[in-house]
């Protein structure tokens, strides 16, 4: 039978335009910033709008095989066919019923990269391609309930199960149940999910599907099938498990890989490439605020490198050596510098009374040149009786501590910064 | 919104939880909580990488601990869960610090949730003095 042959006759036609107007219904409502914001990072783009769209797109596959499959036991296809390959026949109903699902894995993340002006990348098709092929898998499985299920019930039961199935793995514990469904959430900027993460829900959703295809065979003894496709299934899903039971919250990432450039020594400073049009003057205010420290009589050890927080490993380097901070977003005048110095006054202790860190911080903020920055953190923070109560504290102090020599402003900022008692050493002399 | 949950407080106990929020911000907040039930669920913030979670002072009628867990608010679809985390020294005197560093990159629409109180899912009650949460790993 012809495509558009197979295409005319099948239940696409009415149900394909309810399957993209929920799909459109997901994208609309499920998106959570602007595309523009992904920093024309392609994977994290086309990850975006996928992440809600995953168990739509296999439920629709699976319900749309148990229609057609029933359709074809109802015309009594496979007696008057009986020298036709099983296989052949299925696909020819199939193609038409996986294309609404491929057409929902691909339209919304093509629509969400032009509407960032990003270009599609290899890196960033593979879990579109991850997604039709798991598709393929869930029509296979709902075909093969289709034939020995009424198609009335069936199909708009498995679509339901199907979809709860796959959607409600993200809320479950434990996490490998998600990793092996087929569905992933969005991903960041220099990410790319490893082809490990992307084998284990092919790996489940292929091993039930060639399981349940062997079935088909025209060889050997009907036992002797049924064993062989148990296995083949038991094996992928036991396999994806396995593949899957260690991992955390993410599936393997590979991380850093957007390009970057660097600029400068001590610090050397690294910013992705499409945000390298402020990589000077990130430099410059990371080195002055480092020196100014330093001069003001600060423990500062300055860090050979700095780097962007979102296009690296997920763990911190070892050491002081490498600092990663925002940098990407921080394109404003001491946006780099200002966070530059809150990492280089460093606290002993974990937990520091707030009124001394503040003041630490604005006195860093001061002797820096960037008080204006030390406002607007805590104008975003919120502005209460309370905090404007601490705010007081913090200049008074501040202001006590800049009125004295530099030996006095040097003893105060080390014993501050060393101290883990309760109370604010602010009276250090 | 997590339907499994919705459904929890729809049916819940006629528990009054009260939720004082103190700054409106995005970033850095505290609050606390009054009588709340398992299944309760914090305001939404915003956050990105990193989230603290703070207790002190924490009252229940059942067992000494209670279970927190981090939770992304995805539209139409079931929330996105991270770890689980029981808070004990909180009843105790002292401060209960979950820390949550998987969060990814983007701006999310986070929240907690009470699971378990005194290892219990029906029936205690939980009040916190003060509830605070960071979300800047950095801070400054």
């Amino acid at each position: 039978m012809k495509f558009t042959t197979a295409l005319r006759s099948s239940s696409v036609r009415w149900a394909g335009p309810a399957v993209l107007l929920l799909a459109a219904l997901y994208y609309m409502t499920g998106e959570t910033a602007p595309p523009s914001q992904y920093h024309h990072w392609a994977p994290a783009i086309v990850s975006a709008p996928l992440m809600t769209l995953y168990a739509l797109a296999y439920a629709a596959a699976a319900g749309l095989g148990v229609w057609e499959s029933g359709r074809l036991r109802k015309a009594h296809i496979w007696e008057s066919l009986p020298s036709r390959s099983r296989y052949r026949v299925a696909a020819n109903i199939l193609l038409p019923v996986v294309i609404p699902s491929w057409v929902v894995l691909l339209l919304p993340p093509a629509i969400s990269l032009a509407r960032s002006g990003t270009a599609p990348t290899l890196d960033s098709l593979r879990l579109p391609l991850m997604g039709m092929l798991v598709v393929v898998c869930h029509a296979i499985a709902g075909f093969a309930l289709g034939s020995v299920l009424p198609r009335l019930i069936a199909a708009p039961v498995v679509a339901v199960v199907d979809w709860i199935a796959v959607a409600f793995t993200r809320a479950t514990d434990p996490y490998w149940l998600r990793h092996v469904s087929g569905q992933f959430s969005d991903i960041g900027f220099g990410e790319v999910p490893r082809l490990v993460s992307l084998a284990a829900p092919v790996l489940l959703a292929g091993g039930v599907a060639v399981g349940l295809l062997l079935l088909w065979l025209p060889l050997g003894p009907r036992v002797l099938r049924g064993v062989l496709a148990l296995g083949v299934a038991a094996a992928g899903v036991l396999g994806a498990q396995h593949l899957a039971r260690d991992w955390p919250h993410d599936p393997p990432m590979a991380t850093g890989q957007a390009p970057m450039d660097c600029s400068g020594v001590h610090p050397r400073v690294c910013v992705p490439r499409v945000a390298s049009g402020n990589l000077d003057r990130a430099q410059r205010e990371a080195s002055r605020t480092l020196s100014t420290l330093q001069a003001a009589g600060a423990p500062v050890a300055a860090p050979d490198q700095i780097t962007d927080i979102y296009n690296g490993p997920a763990a911190a380097g070892p050491g002081d050596r490498v600092w990663r901070m925002n940098l990407m977003t921080a394109d404003r005048p001491h946006e780099v510098g200002y966070q530059v110095m809150v990492r280089a006054l460093k606290f002993r202790c974990a937990e520091v009374p707030l009124v001394r860190a503040r003041s630490v911080w604005l006195w860093g903020a001061t002797r820096t040149g960037q008080v204006d920055m030390y406002q607007e953190r805590r104008r975003n923070e919120g502005v209460t009786p309370e905090t404007r109560q601490i705010e007081s504290q913090v200049s008074d102090q501040v202001r006590d501590v800049l009125d004295r020599s530099q030996a006095a402003q040097r003893t105060w900022i080390r014993s501050n910064l060393d101290s883990c008692s309760k109370s604010a050493t602010g009276s250090t002399t | 919104m997590k339907l499994t949950a919705r459904a929890a407080m729809t049916a819940g106990t006629a528990a009054v939880i009260a939720l004082v929020l103190a700054p409106t911000a995005e970033a850095n907040w505290s609050s606390s909580i009054s009588a709340a039930s398992v299944s309760f669920e914090s305001r939404r913030w915003s956050d990105e990488l990193y989230s603290q979670i703070k207790f002190t002072g924490c009252h229940t009628d059942g067992s000494k601990s209670t279970d927190i867990q981090m939770w992304r608010d995805i539209s139409l679809q079931p929330d996105d869960s991270y770890d689980n985390k029981t808070f004990t020294a909180c009843f105790n005197g002292g401060t209960s610090n979950g820390e949550w560093t998987e969060l990814g990159s983007g701006m999310k629409n986070v929240y907690f949730q009470i699971m378990k109180i005194g290892g219990s899912t029906f029936g205690p009650q939980l009040s916190v003095n003060s509830v605070s949460v960071d979300t800047t790993k950095a801070d400054g």
